[in-house]
């Protein structure tokens, strides 16, 4: 004889709201691990926002994106951990965790030089380049995630990708 | 510069970064859960779910702090009166020279004469409190829930066993937001005869209620905070007086007056004319008025201000809880959540101390001393007892969200509780540094 629990109140209510957020966890690391470059600081980053988006879930408007809501929390949530005092008293940043880049020496240097560089962009400047090229998200939904503008985004990925030394060959900047 | 396609940039971007390392299987909500409570310690709402606070009135800690401070000291009138006051400009840049004072403001009506009326039965809804010793106290707020209705002042000189219903001012009591130049949404007593109810208006009484004179200073008043150098200082907003016109400039400016009579100066102005509102701090002696371009602080008694960095992102304002010379909290609101930060040198710089934790942008600070503050918003409270470092989860207010929390000195402390869907205001009180809370019932 089987048996259904009929799950009610509080708790039913924030199985039902970390089940919506589910889908989005592995894009939430991303983004902080992009903003942070550390594996564990953006699964806390992300952990974090997921208790700020349970915490707010009122101001999410009905029929509004949950995705881009979110990624913003997630967005705050590094750069708060970023402002943190153990965040500042780090002697020294983790090294990037390193991709197989093969065996073409100089493509290697190139990423290198890229890693680098990504690194000494200004916050505001990396996340549109990791919400871009890293999470490969559209202007609009970079935009919504930001609070810029579509045009304003474009503006700014034109900017760092000046930064970066990068001449995007296509007009999809 | 490297001539790359949209996908080979990405390629590039990816590479770079490369991927973190994920060891959680997602998310988990369970731990922002806490266990229902028992329907006993839970009479309404629904404990352990934060949830928005509706930030009423222009509460402040310092106030409660302040007043605790003068009960501490013996009060007399300074000497001096200041003849001068520096002007800052826009751009803050601390290059103002002091000017003479301007006229002393002085009360614009004659003292009202008002009967103590009745204790107010039940359902009396406090928005403040004010307090000059773990004893003496006073709370103002309203028979039912509204703006624009008449204020209600109960004092207890016995800790709360027991009240009495002083005569309000004769303005209406209404939101700060909603205010006009008569009505008041706070109150401070700097001793047992002397206080003020303001926000945005300004009343004095100098007989404990017995009557009450109002004060014109043209503009708003923001916040109120006496010292315990017998001067009062009053942190105000002269845009909102001037905005009409769209055309004469607007200042925050802190006005001081002796506590025992009403004559204002100004000894600071700076350029204002944006929200949100500046913070004012008291403690002993010393002045600070946080707006969104700095902290202005004043070493002596209101002659003189310097300018400091403001932690607070700009433009968003933030508030300033001063709990020592040296020891200043300050609560700043960011983009969408807010933190809690302390300062260790008076204000000249500030660390940030959320703990690991979030709160949101209406968040408040009550602040004990440099290692112990609480935080209230999003229907939590969380104490700290070490700077900042780390905070714990506080409970005990009858299900209810506190919606402001102050202490007297480090055992006595208030709080001010909203319950039943914001249907319900009621005072809360510690006499062990917030161990327990106790219900304070106005009989």
């Amino acid at each position: 004889m089987s048996t259904v629990a009929v799950m009610d109140g509080p708790a039913a209510e924030a199985a039902r709201f970390e089940l919506r957020l589910q889908p989005l966890y592995r894009d939430a690391v991303r983004l902080a691990y992009g903003l942070l470059r550390d594996s564990s600081l953006a699964e806390d980053a992300a952990q974090e926002a997921a208790l700020r988006a349970w915490r707010h879930r009122g101001r999410l408007r009905e029929g509004s994106d949950l995705r881009p809501w979110f990624l913003a929390i997630v967005v705050n949530c590094s750069r708060d951990l970023r402002r943190s005092p153990w965040w500042r008293r780090r002697a020294e940043l983790p090294p990037v965790e390193r991709p197989d880049a093969g065996g073409d020496a100089g493509y290697s240097a190139e990423i290198g030089d890229l890693r680098q560089a990504l690194l000494r962009l200004p916050d505001r400047d990396r996340l549109i380049i990791v919400l871009r090229f890293y999470l490969d998200l559209p202007h609009e939904e970079v935009a919504a995630i930001t609070g810029m503008s579509v045009e304003a985004v474009r503006v700014r990925t034109y900017r760092a990708l000046r930064r970066l030394r990068i001449d995007l060959a296509s007009e999809d900047v | 510069m490297p001539r790359l396609t949209l996908d080979a940039l990405r390629a590039r971007v990816h590479a770079a970064l490369g991927e973190p390392a994920v060891t959680r299987r997602g998310f988990d909500l369970a731990s922002a859960i806490e266990p229902p409570p028992s329907p006993a310690d839970r009479p309404r709402g629904v404990a352990g779910l934060p949830r928005p606070v509706r930030v009423f009135g222009a509460i402040g800690l310092g106030a409660v702090v302040a007043a605790g401070a003068i009960a501490a000291v013996s009060v007399g009138l300074s000497g001096s009166n200041p003849q001068s006051q520096l002007t800052v400009g826009p751009n803050g840049g601390g290059t103002s020279s002091p000017q003479p004072a301007t006229s002393a403001t002085q009360p614009t009506h004659q003292p009202t004469a008002t009967p103590a009326p009745a204790l107010p039965g039940g359902g009396f809804q406090p928005a403040a409190v004010t307090a000059i010793s773990e004893s003496d106290f006073w709370m103002l707020g309203t028979a039912r829930l509204c703006s624009g209705c008449a204020p209600i002042i109960v004092r207890t000189t016995d800790g709360g066993a027991t009240f009495s219903a002083i005569a309000p001012p004769p303005g209406q009591f209404a939101d700060y937001s909603q205010g006009t130049a008569t009505s008041i949404s706070d109150l401070r007593f700097a001793d047992a005869v002397d206080g003020w109810g303001f926000g945005p208006g300004l009343w004095a009484t100098h007989d404990d209620g017995a009557h009450w004179v109002a004060i014109d200073l043209h503009a708003k008043v923001v916040d109120l905070e006496p010292g315990a150098d017998g001067y009062v200082y009053a942190a105000v907003d002269t845009c909102a007086t001037t905005q009409p016109t769209g055309s004469l400039p607007c200042f925050y400016e802190v006005e001081r007056s002796p506590v025992t009579t009403d004559t204002w100066n100004v000894v600071l102005k700076i350029a204002g004319g944006n929200q949100p509102e500046p913070s004012l701090g008291v403690h002993g002696t010393d002045v600070w008025l946080m707006d969104t371009a700095g902290i202005w602080r004043s070493l002596d008694e209101g002659v003189s201000f310097t300018p400091l960095p403001n932690p607070c992102g700009a433009q968003l304002g933030g508030e300033i809880y001063p709990v020592s010379p040296t020891a200043v909290w300050a609560f700043c609101p960011t983009g969408m959540e807010g933190g809690p930060w302390l300062s260790t040198n008076g204000g000249e710089s500030f660390a940030s101390e959320y703990g690991g934790a979030a709160y949101p942008n209406s968040a408040r600070i009550g602040a004990v001393s440099a290692s112990t503050a609480f935080v209230t918003g999003g229907g939590a409270v969380n104490e700290t007892t070490d700077g900042g470092t780390t905070y714990r989860s506080i409970s005990g207010f009858g299900g209810g969200d506190v919606t402001w929390l102050g202490f007297t000195d480090p055992t006595v402390g208030y709080a001010l509780v909203e319950s039943g869907q914001g249907t319900q205001r009621t005072l809360w009180r510690t006499g062990d540094a917030g161990a327990r809370w106790s219900l304070v019932t106005v009989s």
